[in-house]
């Protein structure tokens, strides 16, 4: 049940190899993951704590310290208001903060903290400090969203190495596991949001021909329309966290079942998968459209596609499969795990950005950036579908007599006007010569590199007066405060992780704890004496190690209580024939 | 498939290279018609040269540099394989066309009233029948000018390799309306 964890650093490796160890992270909505590819193209899985998803979910505790995974999901039932899930839905508002406890805490902090759990975890895992890391976003990330990832990256102290488009990332796993061929559909449908993008993959070339996407179209939204269409007004006393991840504990049992029922505290829920359908329909409209654009904007007929590959969590449902083959005529491929591609694909291109390889990936910007211009007209200097990196030079002058400033504002869309578009940035260039208006020649040069970061330069050209400017979308941490934050964290880091690590071995003991004393109270008649014999007497020893500061000691008592019940839990799962979670110990929930 | 021999210059590439025009940076010939599949090869080619992914493992200059001139191979490419774009690039670079303004001086009258029908028609065009037929037309009338102006830079006329230009854009755009 929980796995045996190798201790970390025991033999040292050489420095050069130290340079090159880099994993692959797929920062997911619903779950993150962590691979690592050993050998070229062969990329594993790290299970952190026996678990391949780690559930994207932070729980505060009283002290602050930060909780991740299945650990913080649990606290779902006791203290809904600490929980974080989702967050990566937050990451374009990077300036909304989220208060949690006495904390104020921006998207790119909160996501930092599961980073740095996958990080500490994955170190304990391969024994093997690790520093650098390729990071999965999805393709139709903005700007700001992207900044905001490599900053939690860096905030947890790691180097991103690159990020990679999502979609890509799967191409890249699928081109060099399954030696995939011609021109591929990545129809990547996740928790918070959906991509499309079509790639021609030729020998060693990965190319990306067009994308689109929906930053915020994603399960997460079904669930929302579930609970608004069936939770919502039977008034029930559910917090709206507790329903959405009950919604969703019911979703993925529809994969397989018409009809899906939970009970928790004696209240059943029930879904069937006509309501789910019905109400998933609409939401697969809007993919599709998606699908329609992307195939025009790359100019290709569906025939020429030779196939589709399915990625995120949403896409094993059985309508979006349907709907999916209908839309391109072919059976679409899931011989990847669709929950699992991603970070595989990242992994083997940590790989390679470390180790060298002969695979390139060539990859587009999915948005166009533009200037304002007179009247709130964008002028755009970069249209989407780009391939990066990209560099255009766009010459301005002034309009008026002697004017020696010059406002530039950057924003980021397909619309005409700058009122539609993202804005990402607005900046000053002053020190233009005082000269008749349209003399003036102020060239503005935008470049986005493979990580799809915009970087803007000014210069006016009779003086050669330059300004540079890396846009940092305006989220509330400068430059400065995250520089800062790293500093302070990797002070504190071993402190810190030492802390977090016995604060996580305390809940973990006091949730099985408390299951289990619940599940006495409830069940015990359905117990040998000697079974519960053993189960009382190591409660009272976890009760006993919970008062002292002894990480391990607390951690084995743990996982002697939770072997121990282990059996009961089959016993009362059997007992309750329609206690909700089949397949799951008592435990887990 | 066909395999190339490119002669994609090495890394002690001059500045001189990005006053280079489109053609001469994937050291192709100044032609209107171009084989798209050497140029994707010449292009696959550069960018394993010079995509900055490449830097990580090897022991070359800045990024910054290797950004730059990954972005231009990444340019060049744009322009060469849109027909419309490499052929205005190849007027550019023949200096007949200097900038968008010369073309706009250039306007016919005869053909300005053909292409102000022809756009009627295509927003009248209501059923699939009319809407596929002008297609034909739009796509038979794009070919003759292409040959067209094919034809008239070989024999070096300017005005009517602009004019042909000029109606090409225009069809262009009445297709892209049309679809």
């Amino acid at each position: 049940m929980l796995l045996q964890l190798v201790e970390p650093g025991q033999t040292p490796l050489p420095h050069a190899q130290e340079e090159s160890f880099a994993v692959g992270i797929d920062l997911g909505t619903t779950h993150s993951l962590l691979a690592f590819a050993a050998e070229e193209n062969v990329p594993q899985l790290i299970p952190l704590q026996g678990e391949r998803l780690i559930p994207s979910a932070v729980y505060y505790t009283e002290a602050g310290s930060p909780i991740v995974g299945k650990n913080a999901l649990s606290m779902l039932s006791q203290d809904p208001d600490n929980v974080v899930r989702s967050i990566k839905r937050f990451m374009h508002h990077a300036s909304q903060r989220h208060i949690l406890r006495k904390l104020s805490l921006t998207p790119v902090e909160i996501s930092s903290h599961i980073l740095a759990y996958l990080k500490t975890q994955a170190e304990r895992q391969l024994g093997h400090p690790i520093h650098k890391a390729v990071i999965t976003v999805p393709a139709y990330f903005d700007e700001a969203a992207r900044t905001a990832t490599r900053d939690a990256g860096r905030l947890a102290g790691l180097e991103v190495l690159r990020l990679v488009n999502e979609p890509t990332a799967a191409a890249l796993a699928y081109g060099l596991e399954k030696k995939a061929q011609g021109i591929y559909a990545v129809y990547d449908f996740g928790g918070g949001t959906f991509d499309l993008s079509l790639l021609k993959l030729q020998g060693e070339v990965f190319q990306v021909l067009a994308t689109r996407g929906d930053m915020n179209l994603g399960g997460d939204d079904i669930d929302h329309a579930i609970y608004q269409n069936h939770f919502q007004e039977k008034g029930l006393s559910l917090d709206l966290k507790q329903a959405l991840f009950i919604i969703r504990l019911l979703k993925e049992k529809l994969t397989d079942e018409e009809e899906a029922s939970l009970t928790l505290e004696n209240q059943a829920y029930t879904l069937t998968r006509q309501q789910l359908e019905t109400l998933t329909l609409p939401f697969i409209d809007r993919t599709l459209e998606h699908c329609q654009k992307a195939l025009k904007d790359a100019n290709i007929q569906k025939e020429s596609i030779k196939g589709v590959i399915l990625v995120g969590g949403m896409t094993r449902m059985p309508l979006i499969k349907r709907a999916v083959e209908t839309f391109f005529g072919k059976k679409p491929l899931d011989d990847i795990n669709p929950d699992e591609v991603v970070a595989y694909g990242a992994a083997l291109q940590a790989r390679a950005l470390t180790q060298g390889s002969n695979n390139l990936l060539l990859d587009v910007t999915p948005l166009s950036l533009g200037l304002e211009t007179l009247g709130g007209v964008v002028e755009k200097i970069i249209e989407r579908n780009s391939p990066l990196p990209v560099s255009k030079i766009q010459e301005f002058t002034t309009h008026e007599e002697g004017q020696t400033a010059m406002l530039l504002h950057i924003v980021q869309g397909e619309r005409e006007l700058v009122q539609d578009c993202r804005s990402l940035a607005r900046f000053e260039l002053h020190g233009i010569p005082p000269l008749p208006a349209g003399i003036a020649r102020i060239q503005v040069q935008f470049t986005v590199d493979v990580d799809g970061l915009l970087t803007v330069t000014a210069k006016e050209k009779t003086t050669g007066i330059s300004q540079y400017i890396e846009i940092k979308p305006s989220y509330g941490l400068s430059e400065c405060d995250l520089l800062e934050m790293i500093s302070t964290s990797l002070t504190h880091g071993h402190q810190d992780l030492e802390a977090r690590l016995l604060i996580e071995a305390k809940v973990e003991a006091e949730r099985i704890q408390k299951v289990t004393l619940d599940a006495l109270e409830k069940d015990q008649e359905l117990l040998e004496e000697n079974e519960k014999i053993l189960i009382l007497s190591l409660l009272r020893n976890l009760e006993a190690d919970l008062h002292s500061a002894d990480r391990t000691t607390i951690q084995q008592t743990t996982e002697k209580l939770a072997a121990a019940t282990h059996p009961f839990a089959v016993k009362r799962m059997t007992y309750h024939l329609n206690e909700a979670l089949k397949g799951r110990d008592v435990t887990t929930l | 498939m066909k395999k190339v021999a490119v002669g994609v210059e090495t890394l002690s590439m001059s500045s001189d290279f990005f006053s280079k025009n489109s053609f001469e940076k994937f050291d192709l010939p100044l032609n209107l018609n171009i084989d798209l599949e050497d140029l994707e090869q010449r292009y696959f080619k550069a960018q394993h040269h010079y995509h900055p992914d490449r830097l990580r493992t090897s022991n070359i200059s800045s990024e910054n540099t290797i950004t730059d001139y990954a972005a231009a191979f990444n340019e060049a490419y744009q322009i060469l394989k849109d027909p419309l774009k490499r052929a205005d690039h190849l007027l550019k670079c023949l200096g007949w066309l200097v900038s968008d303004e010369t073309l706009g001086s250039k306007q016919d009258p005869h053909l300005l009233t053909f292409m102000m029908e022809l756009n009627e028609k295509i927003e009248g065009a209501i059923t699939e029948e009319e809407k596929k037929q002008l297609e034909s037309f739009l796509e038979n009338e794009i070919h003759h000018s292409w040959q067209a102006l094919e034809n008239s830079i070989d024999k070096q006329d300017k005005d009517m390799a602009l004019t042909c230009f000029m109606k090409l854009k225009y069809l262009h755009r009445l297709h892209l309306n049309l679809k």
